[in-house]
């Protein structure tokens, strides 16, 4: 099956990198050979531009099975603009660039549905080149609500590690900036999902913050409602299924 | 006041000098991700401790391990020793020691004593791995906690600081 790739965000920028220019795993590292003082933003007058450098930040969607495949294209790649796939096509605007790759060939312990393989975070010239693995035994036999925010909870840790957050505190992020956003894009590409079900469903894989154990699973019927929701969309019947 | 002259100028020689190595602790990011240099480079070595057991091959390990990394740094502020605290199992220490060295965590982490400016101290950063949330096994005993801060078969003792602990919890469902 072939893959599909496609490039954001191609513009022309001078030497200066007007999003977070430092370089989070590798901070000393060069962040840009032609930046003479990596490391701090940019001064308000940017100066003369020195050679012009192309941006682009690429998603490419290597994902075998059709059904994870279609759901990668239309979370990230081609479907509707929404919070979060607007958040990844923005992550750089200056010379940095964000390489993510979709695939489906790696083995996941059984009960992880998605992981993001970060590959040691920025590369030597300031890129990140993160690859986000779906759950090819599990996750097709879900809904494509359920699906979706797997996707989107992914790209939302490229996004955090895009942004320097350290990955032990990305749970902790998501479920307090992100949480609100993911519901909102998945009631743009479900609008008969209820608020509640999008909520419950953007909450997955976030159970275990300190967030989630002080706040949701306090409330019983919150809690309940989560539990009830992650199963009927998930292994229930509850949904849109692929097949 | 004599003494009290003495003391004002010893008191703004040490604000000076401690702002002086201060200023190279860099202000990094934006916003909400505005971050020192200093916790860039702990960051970068705490990515590397967690992605050594966050991820698909050892997040399929059931046993839980609660421990201290122990990092000892000499008075040269050189790194003498890493090591876990002798409640960590062998297959976790052998996760850490075939980790993916993606960077010089050596190098990092004493780029980072640097600009901390310490020396002969140890650096303890606490680090949990429990596997089958929400029902992990409660598994942990006195025995378990007494080896919390034991190394190699000794309590630990002398200057020490704590930093940020590293836990990471892993879903039996729904992990993502």
């Amino acid at each position: 099956m072939e893959s599909t790739r496609i490039v954001l965000n191609g513009n022309t920028s001078g030497g200066h990198t007007p999003t977070d220019p430092y370089n989070p795993t590798n901070p000393t590292g060069p962040t840009n050979p032609n930046d003479p003082n990596p490391g701090f933003p940019p001064p308000d007058d940017p100066g003369p531009t020195v050679s012009p450098c192309y941006v682009v930040n690429t998603i490419t969607n290597n994902v075998q099975n059709p059904c994870l495949k279609n759901m990668v294209d239309s979370t990230m790649v081609s479907g509707i603009s929404n919070q979060i796939n607007s958040l990844i096509k923005d992550v750089f605007g200056g010379t940095e660039k964000l390489n993510l790759t979709f695939v489906d060939n790696v083995t996941l312990a059984s009960g992880v549905e998605g992981h993001t393989e970060m590959n040691g975070g920025f590369d030597d010239f300031g890129n990140l080149n993160i690859q986000i693995q779906l759950n090819k035994d599990e996750l097709p036999g879900y809904s494509q609500q359920y699906i979706a925010t797997v996707i989107m909870h992914e790209a939302l840790h490229a996004y955090l590690e895009a942004k320097g957050v350290d990955p032990k505190n990305q749970h902790e992020n998501i479920i307090i900036d992100y949480v609100n956003k993911m519901s909102a894009s998945l009631k743009i590409m479900f609008p008969g999902l209820t608020l509640s079900d999008a909520k419950n469903l953007s909450l997955g894989g976030l159970d275990q913050t300190t967030t989630f154990l002080y706040t949701v699973a306090r409330d019983m019927k919150l809690s309940g409602d989560f539990a009830a929701t992650q199963s009927a969309y998930s292994i229930g019947s509850l949904g849109k299924r692929c097949k | 006041m004599k003494k009290l002259f003495v003391g004002i100028l010893f008191l703004v020689g040490c604000s000076l000098s401690f702002n002086c190595a201060k200023a190279q602790d860099k202000i990094l990011g934006e916003g909400k991700y505005r971050h020192t240099l200093s916790d860039s480079l702990l960051s970068e070595f705490s990515s590397t401790v967690y992605d050594s057991f966050y991820n698909p091959s050892y997040m399929a390990t059931t046993t839980s391990t609660f421990a201290m990394l122990k990092i000892d740094i000499d008075i040269a502020g050189k790194v003498k020793g890493i090591t876990f605290s002798d409640s960590a199992d062998s297959t976790f220490v052998q996760a850490f020691k075939n980790r993916k060295k993606r960077h010089d965590d050596k190098a990092t982490l004493e780029k980072y004593a640097k600009l901390k400016m310490y020396k002969d101290v140890s650096l303890l950063i606490p680090v949990s791995f429990e596997p089958k949330l929400p029902n992990s096994d409660k598994h942990y005993t006195n025995s378990y906690f007494e080896s919390y801060l034991r190394f190699n078969h000794e309590d630990f003792t002398g200057k020490a600081i704590i930093l940020t602990p590293i836990f990471i919890p892993v879903l039996a469902k729904g992990e993502r």
